[in-house]
């Protein structure tokens, strides 16, 4: 092994020698030009002048322009989604502002029931000092008093619509149009 | 290859190794330096590491990957020979061992990683594809279950109006506590709680603490259709577990009114009784629905899209009755029926043409002995014998067949025993003891002859009696078809035996409802013609549309002129001054009508001895007498025995006369022209 190891030392320095020799002159002074002939001088003197162009921008441009773009409908699906949770947040404000009136009319309604009670303006009367009546008299009008009566329409014995009958056209509009309604 | 050819094969790799070994250790240590090259470093390196650890190795294989990667002239090196050299330096290292390393087949490593990488995508592809196909069910399920939920849209029930447009019954919003059991942290604190602010009675405070602790379901129902002031304050406490709903509520806005007739509903809204129950189909709407998505707070998913079935409103009634007058109706009833000490009574209302009813009341004296308007509607489920208001039918029968005219005279005894030394002997009397004396039919009337009537309906045949009973609607329910509604006790004619044969002439053998009695009493008021009693005048659908309903049925009983006659004499009753109705005279108004006192039937199936009698006073009419507007029966149920008030002419025409009054006015009725009222009256 350390023979061999030494036969390798001295191929390898021998090697390195030449190598120097090649590279360096013998003085050590000048260095000499190491060129491997591969090809004619002249071949390498009539290739053309190669020059610096600039880069071609086209690729760029499309880039920039269709990242644009990407850029573009990304922002405006944002904005459409952003438009559309908006009017839906719209959407179920309205829904419950229609329930709370709803509710509210419903609310209404038995409040003006109970304020038409007749058991409630039963009580307001007495405490007003009325009391039912026990008796009923009729007074025979001339037919001319009668007459004048219709004729000035402070009488609605010309058998116009009643406010009662008003009444329940009132409710039956709102029911149609409503009546369904969550 | 000779031994030595495979030395320097082997020395150059070994030095390259020991150079690389001296890059990688000199980017983590100062300390080595690149000169250190050579097989004399390699071994201090490799004497260095601890024997068998395999970082070593490892570490210099990837260090020389790097380097490798570096240098494209040592790429280009065979891994095998880096390999060997490796194993080379670990022999060094343990002189007189011989160890082998193997460093493993890379490209059975990669083909390894490359089938574990393929295992594991195919494993995730084939989990993927399953989830999207045969599992994808119970994740679409419970994905929807998150975000997607189904409200049912409750339809509102009908609202029952009176004629005058005033609401009877309605609905309104109300609040309803319910709580999740799962949720509430302290059960009998929640509970205990729970039962103060709400006032809830033990049981159900037991019941409520019962579910609290078992936490077996996760809905129970705490109160509902509470007062929203009373929910507030105790949603204001922030109970966990505890939340509010909104569900519509049944209420009458105008107090008890028509409450026996309009019935009540349970508190799901559904009808149990009266004109709720009879017409629950008709009030009940159809519920809609709604399915949306919604995220973690509720909020609609923008551009989800919601699926709406909006709900069908139940369809409004619009009564007959007149609000007020009912109010003064049932007043002026519990106030009678409190002054006669009697067990109860009913009045029936209603128009004489059309046959809709403007009012019906029904009282009873409760345990408390507190009069008050019942909730079953007796005057259609009660059934009494109508005693000697049921002579105006026999007498009709008398005039239509033509056996009598009200001057036809004949003499009534006082006193008869009927079918004398039979097993039907019944002696029978009339009300005010007189000889045996000429009577005209008017007479008979007047005074409520019961043997007169019998003498006078025996000659019309029993058959043909019982077919104008029939024909008057006895035997047989209204038109209104009322819930638990009675057709009366009746038996066919053919069936009678005895004293059945007569008793049906001043009204004993059958019983009727005061429904069916007003309606009777009304076909003489109508000119003979049969009109059915009428509650609903129209409808309003779920479109608005006000649909009025169809006219009451009618059938002709007697002839028109007949039935001319009967108001006739039955205001004679009213008028004459000997009749049994004065009491029902009102002002400048003519009134027509008739009394009636019955025994009633005891518990012993008799009607008692004398002195422990039990009395039906009624009374029933019609004004204007000669263009008959409003037909009235007023029944009074056990007046005070002992009172002379308790026959019909004092315990029920005195109240007729009120009610009369109070229809005069809430209706405006005006009497037929040269109508002053009863001579004796004006």
């Amino acid at each position: 092994m350390a023979r061999a190891s030494a036969l390798a030392t001295v191929d390898r320095s021998e090697r390195a020698l030449t190598v120097r020799s090649r590279v360096h002159s013998a003085d050590g002074g000048d260095v000499r030009v190491m060129v491997k002939r591969t090809s004619a001088v002249a071949d390498v003197a009539s290739r053309p002048q190669l020059v610096v162009v600039p880069r071609q921008r086209r690729t760029a441009r499309l880039i920039a322009a269709g990242c644009t773009v990407v850029f573009g409908l990304m922002l405006g699906a944002a904005a459409f989604q952003t438009q559309l949770a908006r009017r839906q947040l719209t959407m179920d404000t309205m829904d419950r502002n229609i329930r709370a009136a709803h509710e509210q009319y419903d609310v209404l309604r038995r409040e003006r029931a109970e304020l038409r009670s007749p058991g409630r303006l039963a009580e307001e009367a007495a405490k007003l000092g009325m009391v039912p009546a026990s008796q009923t008299e009729f007074v025979m009008l001339d037919a001319d008093v009668v007459a004048t009566i219709q004729r000035s329409g402070a009488s609605d014995l010309g058998g116009e619509q009643s406010p009662i009958d008003g009444n329940f056209q009132q409710y039956a509009d709102v029911k149609a149009q409503a009546g369904g309604a969550p | 290859m000779s031994a030595d050819v495979r030395r320097r094969h082997h020395a150059a790799p070994q030095r390259m190794h020991g150079r690389r070994e001296t890059v990688a250790n000199a980017r983590g240590s100062s300390t080595t330096t690149r000169a250190s090259a050579g097989p004399t470093s390699a071994r201090t390196r490799a004497g260095s590491a601890e024997p068998g650890k395999r970082q070593g190795p490892a570490r210099n294989h990837r260090s020389a990957t790097r380097e490798t990667a570096a240098s494209p002239v040592r790429s280009q090196r065979p891994m095998q020979k880096r390999i060997t050299a490796k194993k080379q330096t670990k022999r060094a290292t343990k002189p007189g061992v011989t160890l082998t390393f193997r460093a493993g087949d890379t490209r059975r490593r990669l083909v390894a990683v490359f089938v574990l990488s393929v295992l594991l995508f195919v494993a995730v592809v084939a989990r993927v594809a399953f989830l999207q196909t045969v599992g994808s069910d119970s994740l679409v399920a419970a994905g929807k279950a998150q975000r997607v939920s189904e409200a049912v849209l409750h339809a509102p029930r009908g609202t029952i109006f009176a004629r005058d447009g005033g609401e009877l019954v309605m609905s309104v919003p109300s609040s309803t506590l319910v709580a999740n059991p799962k949720l509430i942290n302290d059960p009998a604190g929640a509970a205990a709680l729970l039962g103060t602010m709400l006032q809830l009675p033990a049981e159900k405070q037991a019941s409520l603490l019962a579910a609290f602790t078992a936490k077996d379901k996760s809905f129970v129902y705490i109160a509902r259709q509470i007062s929203d002031d009373i929910a507030n304050s105790v949603m204001a406490l922030n109970l966990s577990g505890i939340d509010l709903l909104r569900e519509d509520k049944r209420i009458m806005p105008s107090g008890e009114v028509g409450r026996s007739l309009l019935g009540r509903t349970d508190i799901d809204g559904v009808g149990t009784a009266g004109l709720e129950l009879a017409y629950n189909a008709e009030l009940t709407g159809v519920d809609g629905e709604r399915v949306r998505e919604h995220d973690a707070k509720g909020r609609s998913i923008p551009g989800s899209g919601a699926t709406t079935t909006d709900p069908v409103p139940g369809n409004d009634l619009i009564l007959t009755l007149d609000r007020s007058l009912q109010f003064q109706v049932e007043q002026a009833l519990i106030t009678r029926v409190a002054e006669l000490k009697a067990k109860g009574g009913a009045v029936v209302v209603m128009d004489t043409a059309t046959g809709e009813i403007y009012a019906v009341a029904n009282v009873s004296r409760g345990d408390d002995g507190v009069v008050a308007v019942t909730s079953a509607n007796l005057a259609a489920i009660s059934t009494f014998e109508p005693g000697s208001v049921a002579k105006v039918f026999s007498l009709s029968a008398v005039v239509d067949t033509g056996v009598a005219t009200p001057d036809t005279v004949i003499d009534v005894p006082g006193k008869i025993i009927f079918d004398k030394g039979t097993p039907w002997e019944l002696p029978i009397s009339d009300a005010e003891p007189h000889p045996t004396q000429p009577m005209s039919l008017r007479d008979i009337i007047v005074h409520s002859s019961n043997i007169g009537t019998l003498e006078m309906t025996k000659k019309v045949g029993t058959i043909r009696f019982g077919e104008y009973l029939e024909a008057f609607g006895f035997g047989q329910k209204t038109a209104l078809d009322f819930p638990d509604e009675s057709a009366g006790i009746y038996e066919p004619a053919s069936d009678w035996q005895g004293t059945e044969k007569v008793t049906p002439s001043f009204g004993y053998h059958y019983s009727v409802t005061a429904l069916q009695l007003a309606a009777a009493v009304n076909t003489v008021a109508n000119g003979g013609v049969y009109v059915a009693p009428k509650l609903v005048e129209a409808t309003i659908g779920a479109d608005g549309t006000v649909s009025d309903t169809a006219p009451s049925a009618t059938h002709r009983v007697i002839q028109a002129s007949s039935a001319a006659t009967m108001t006739d004499m039955m205001t004679s009753v009213v008028c004459d001054p000997e009749g049994t109705g004065n009491d029902a005279q009102i002002d400048g108004i003519t009134v027509a009508g008739k009394t009636g006192t019955a025994y009633k039937v005891q518990d012993n199936d008799t009607y008692g001895a004398a002195g422990a009698r039990a009395y039906r006073a009624s009374f029933a009419g019609f004004f204007p007498a000669q263009a008959p507007k409003v037909t009235i029966l007023v029944t009074i149920d056990e007046p005070d025995p002992t009172s002379k008030d308790r026959f019909g002419g004092k315990a029920a025409a005195p109240l007729f006369a009120t009610i009369a009054t109070a229809a005069i006015h809430e209706l405006q009725i005006t009497p037929t022209p040269g109508d002053t009222g009863c001579p004796a009256a004006g």
